[in-house]
């Protein structure tokens, strides 16, 4: 069998290649090739080294921080944003497996933001934190660290209802005998909570810190949308970074890419630290 | 070069050949205009004019109108593309040095032939690379009819707008209408809240202030250096820095918009002039079509509207409007040659038939150093008719010299920041000082690196 | 005895909590689409009115009397003009069907393709095929700012930059999570069914399509909403790969709308963003189940 299906490989698999080939692995390489280079557009290249690499934290002799402070901002942003979200969405998600009355309504209002993108759901947001600081002489961009809190407060809004519902599989799926027989040992519910429900809900709970740490630290649309990086420069996460100084000034692609060789090591990085902790717990 | 470019394209024309189903058969027999447009008000005039010009000659036209404050952005993602524009705006010699691979020479072209006055071109290593696509001027709009109102009344700092002519006059009527805001309203039947309108900080505003206003102390201080004063210098001394601290504050001080929002986007600085709740308005005469639209619904008319200089304590006696382009069309040297043969016709066409100058003209409000553009293409526009009079008046406009600036978005970027931090509390003058001073040697060293 | 006891206590207890936490989750689901309903309310407003009492709807305050507040009712409001402008500014009508063409468009291509290759991959032991699952699985955890001025560039010079065109950049970047997700799938089914199907005659394609892809049908739902979400509210991609000048989807109009007329016209704004929202949750009412039971079974498998 294997070998009569082996024929159709330009069936199967060709298209898929091709496009494969055009959309990841041809630019993936060429991208970590051009990030030694000076170019502005893909045919124009020079060879220059490491310069580019050197340039993204020296600029005319002297240290540049833009880069690092974005680079901390980013991991303070995608921690706090991890934390919060997923406190959030296990206790709604707790609560909501309750039964109480009208679950099924609440689970559907808190997931809808979910559905709306970063772009949109972003000037809803601008539109009303704007508003209420008016009242305070502030604006979203007054500080980096009304940015920070605007954009947690917008990824909250669109990803506790994710969580939530995939903390909610998590839990209907823990077998009703184990949590009666806690019961019936006298556990209260606290030490249910903790000896019982989070050592069964381990794998989920990877699942979601997994997703919200990437969602945070690949963050881009809301970034754009609510803060544009104000003010100065200070609110700039990773992506946004990369993106400004790639089509921001000219005769910077280089750096930008190099910038992006380093963004796509610290996410495979944490991939691979994800993936390890996971496995080992699981095992 | 050469050789990496054939490599690439044979790459490219081996994947494009296995691609095929997904490849739209194109027409390139004859050649297509492509315009990237630099000014988003007139991107519905430009759009109309590009359809008419197509049905009128079938040539393909389109026109991609950059965001505001995304030109330079959206240049370089256009040009790197397949389909790239054959015409672009350049705004300096500076970016003539950034795209020198792209310019096509315009000497011999007949748009070049139809320019009345040479100085309105951009010249760069020899080749005439582009010519003006229309000269504007600024200053403060300001209300006629409400000003003329003030100065009826009693108690009044001046009694006619022609007194209005420095800048310590400017000032005192500023904050008297401003102290007086409810007795005008009043004794006028106005709905004044300001006398000068909000200045925003956020980037659709911003540059009003970080390109126009920051002009004068650059145009006084390359006067006195004897620099060109287009080209500019790569280091400055920020030498009429406190004027242009003494005019800011008086745009923020006699203004209702809280001073440490001004950078939410929430202000509408058009719409606050355009409905009659402030005097002044520092812009340009581009704004003419917009106040007077009667789509948008604004309470001043044609006739209430005038400009005068910014009076900047300099040289306020000898001073006019502030008059420049930062717009030269640029025909792209690396498009085809039907594509660039269509485009230079198109230029022709542009300054020459009644369709193009009408839409030049009459839509997009535009003054145009063509020669063709007299009796009914001459400027209907209220504002710049203001540049003409000052300019009668033995007055001396000001050259728009923040065409020099380095890496503008950049520059211009620190300079808006140090402002709402001066303004928000978070940072002082000092700190707007240094965005100007060094972060200009910052951004010369960085754009002249080579 | 006792144990009942404390039992019956637990539940009353938790009957007298069910009400008390409906009540709150009421009040909390209240406040979380509030800010959708203040933008809804601001679309009805004249722009000048909109920061000048977000929360309201007259331009005067009560404070100042009963009258002048209903007079400045119809200060602030100014029924559709919003829309009208938002309409014509962005041509929304346009990008929703462009939005709606690539979104189908490419999970179409995605759902097609990649279960193909996924089961070919899986079936056929060869080492290419190992290879290109293991890029597949690399190209997962690539974020997307490190191919894009790449990714972008070469799909101009293939003419790519088109709805078509996309749909190919779509299927080639979107194809690492599609085909792990399939393989995971493909290999939970019995090889039996297969072979008896090969027994019978049938040709690899034949088997496919009328043997495994019916059985994917749960996964293919999955993939297909994980995908249709991305696509529909992708912005970078799109906005650096397609011809902007010609195509805009919704999430580009609606930036373009800040970038593109100066001071942004806040009326328009509110007004695109409303109807940039009740498409989506009309489907997403419409279509709840698939779309919740599709998340969470797309979170366990990825």
């Amino acid at each position: 069998m294997e070998k009569s299906i082996r024929k159709y490989f330009p069936v199967f698999v060709l298209p898929t290649l091709i496009a494969f080939t055009i959309g990841f692995i041809v630019p993936f390489l060429y991208g970590i090739f051009l990030s030694f280079c000076k170019f502005t557009t893909v045919t124009d290249w020079k060879w220059t080294g490491i310069q580019n690499y050197t340039r993204i934290f020296f600029v005319n002799g002297k240290l540049d921080t833009t880069f690092l402070h974005s680079l901390w901002y980013t991991a303070l942003f995608t921690i706090v944003s991890m934390i919060v979200i997923n406190v959030l969405a296990f206790a709604i998600a707790m609560l909501l497996t309750k039964g109480i009355r009208g679950t099924n309504l609440f689970r559907t209002v808190f997931f809808m933001p979910n559905l709306i993108g970063g772009i949109v759901l972003s000037y809803i947001w601008l539109m009303i934190f704007n508003a209420v600081l008016q009242n305070f002489s502030k604006t979203i961009v007054s500080t980096q660290w009304y940015a920070f809190w605007g954009m947690i407060i917008v990824v909250c809004w669109q990803q506790i209802g994710y969580m939530m519902i995939i903390y909610i599989a998590g839990i209907n799926n823990i077998s009703g005998d184990i949590l009666e027989a806690a019961q019936i040992d006298g556990a209260n519910s606290w030490q249910r909570l903790k000896y019982v429900v989070l050592p069964s809900l381990m794998p989920t709970i990877g699942t979601c810190t997994f997703l919200t740490l990437t969602n945070g630290f690949k963050l881009f649309d809301q970034n754009l949308a609510l803060t544009g990086g104000n003010p100065g420069k200070m609110s700039q996460l990773l992506a946004l970074n990369i993106y400004d100084t790639m089509y921001g000034t000219t005769g910077w692609q280089g750096v930008g890419q190099a910038k992006a060789v380093i963004f796509f090591i610290l996410v495979a990085v944490l991939a691979l630290i994800q993936n390890k902790l996971t496995s080992s717990k699981e095992a | 070069m050469k050789m990496r470019k054939v490599t690439a394209m044979g790459l490219a024309a081996v994947m494009a050949a296995s691609m095929v189903p997904a490849v739209p058969a194109m027409a390139e027999s004859t050649g297509k205009v492509y315009y990237l447009n630099m000014k988003p008000e007139t991107d519905a005039a430009w759009q109309e004019l590009a359809a008419a010009y197509t049905e009128e000659t079938g040539v393909e036209m389109v026109v991609l109108t950059a965001a505001d404050g995304q030109y330079d952005t959206t240049l370089q993602s256009e040009m790197a593309k397949n389909e790239a524009p054959t015409i672009f705006n350049l705004g300096s010699t500076a970016d003539c040095q950034t795209w020198e691979n792209y310019i096509y020479d315009l000497s011999d072209s007949a748009i070049y032939s139809h320019l009345t006055d040479k100085s309105l071109s951009l010249n760069y290593d020899g080749k005439v690379a582009g010519v003006a696509s229309y000269y504007e001027c600024y200053g403060l709009i300001y209300n006629k009819t409400i000003l003329e109102g003030y100065c009826g009344m009693d108690g009044a700092v001046v009694s006619s707008i022609d007194e209005i002519n420095n800048f310590e006059t400017l000032n005192a009527v500023c904050t008297d209408i401003n102290n007086r805001i409810d007795e005008i309203n009043d004794e006028l039947g106005t709905f004044l809240t300001e006398a000068f309108s909000s200045s925003g900080l956020d980037s659709g505003s911003s540059w009003r202030f970080s390109g126009h206003l920051a002009n004068l102390p650059l145009y006084y201080e390359f006067k006195d250096d004897g620099c060109d004063l287009i080209e500019g210098e790569a280091t400055i001394d920020g030498t009429y820095l406190d004027q242009f601290k003494a005019v800011w504050d008086m745009y923020v001080d006699t203004s209702a918009a809280d001073p440490a929002t001004l950078a939410s986007g929430a202000l509408n600085a058009e719409a606050e002039f355009g409905m009659g709740e402030a005097v002044f308005f520092q812009n340009g005469d581009w704004e003419y079509s917009a106040l007077t639209n009667e789509e948008n619904g604004y309470d001043v008319t044609a006739d209430d509207l005038a400009m005068m200089p910014i009076y900047f304590g300099v040289d306020d006696e000898n001073q006019g409007l502030c008059c420049g382009t930062e717009g030269y069309y640029v025909v792209n040297s690396q498009a085809s040659e039907e594509d660039i043969a269509a485009t230079l016709d198109f230029l022709e066409w542009l300054v020459t038939s009644d369709a193009g100058r009408d839409a030049l003209v009459n839509k997009m409000g535009l003054t145009c150093p063509y020669d063709g553009f007299v009796d009914d293409y001459a400027p209907t526009n209220a504002l710049a008719e203001c540049a003409n009079e000052y300019a009668a008046a033995g007055k001396t406009s000001v050259a728009w010299s923040f065409n020099a600036t380095p890496n503008v978005d950049d520059w211009r970027a620190d300079v808006v920041s140090a402002l709402v931090a001066y303004e928000d509390g978070s940072g002082d003058w000092d700190g707007v000082v240094s965005a100007f001073v060094d972060g200009w040697a910052d951004q010369w060293a960085l754009a002249h690196e080579g | 005895m006792a144990k009942m006891k404390k039992n019956e206590t637990s539940t009353v207890r938790q009957s007298k909590h069910s009400g008390l936490l409906t009540l709150f989750f009421t009040i909390l689901s209240i406040a979380w689409i509030a800010p959708i309903l203040v933008v809804l309310l601001n679309s009805f407003k004249r722009k000048a009115y909109i920061f000048r009492n977000p929360f309201g709807i007259s331009a005067a305050s009560l404070s100042d009397g009963f009258d002048r507040w209903k007079l400045g009712i119809h200060k602030a409001m100014c029924g559709l003009l919003n829309y009208s402008n938002g309409l014509k500014q962005t041509d929304f009508f346009k990008c929703f069907g462009l939005s709606l063409f690539i979104t189908v468009g490419s999970v179409v291509a995605i759902i097609l393709f990649c279960s193909m290759t996924a089961w070919y991959l899986t079936r056929v032991h060869t080492v290419v095929s190992k290879t290109i699952y293991v890029l597949c699985l690399f190209s997962m955890i690539v974020p997307f700012q490190m191919v894009m001025f790449t990714l972008s560039k070469f799909a101009n010079i293939l003419h790519l930059a088109t709805p078509w065109g996309i749909i190919v950049v779509y299927l080639g970047f979107g194809a690492g999570l599609a085909v792990f997700m399939f393989s995971g799938f493909i290999r939970s089914i019995s090889l039996e069914i297969e072979e008896a199907a090969f027994i019978d005659g049938c040709t690899p394609l034949q088997t496919f399509f009328q043997i495994i892809f019916p059985i994917l049908k749960p996964t293919t739902v999955t993939i297909a909403i994980l995908e249709a979400m991305w696509v529909w509210n992708d912005y970078l991609l799109p906005s650096l790969v397609l011809n902007i000048n010609k195509y805009k989807t919704i999430p580009i109009a609606v930036q373009y709308l800040k970038q593109s007329h100066g001071q942004l016209d806040w009326g328009a704004m509110m007004a695109v963003l409303v109807l940039a929202i009740v498409p989506i949750i009309i489907f997403y009412l419409a279509c709840q189940k698939y779309i919740i039971e599709g998340v969470v079974a797309g979170a366990v498998k990825g």
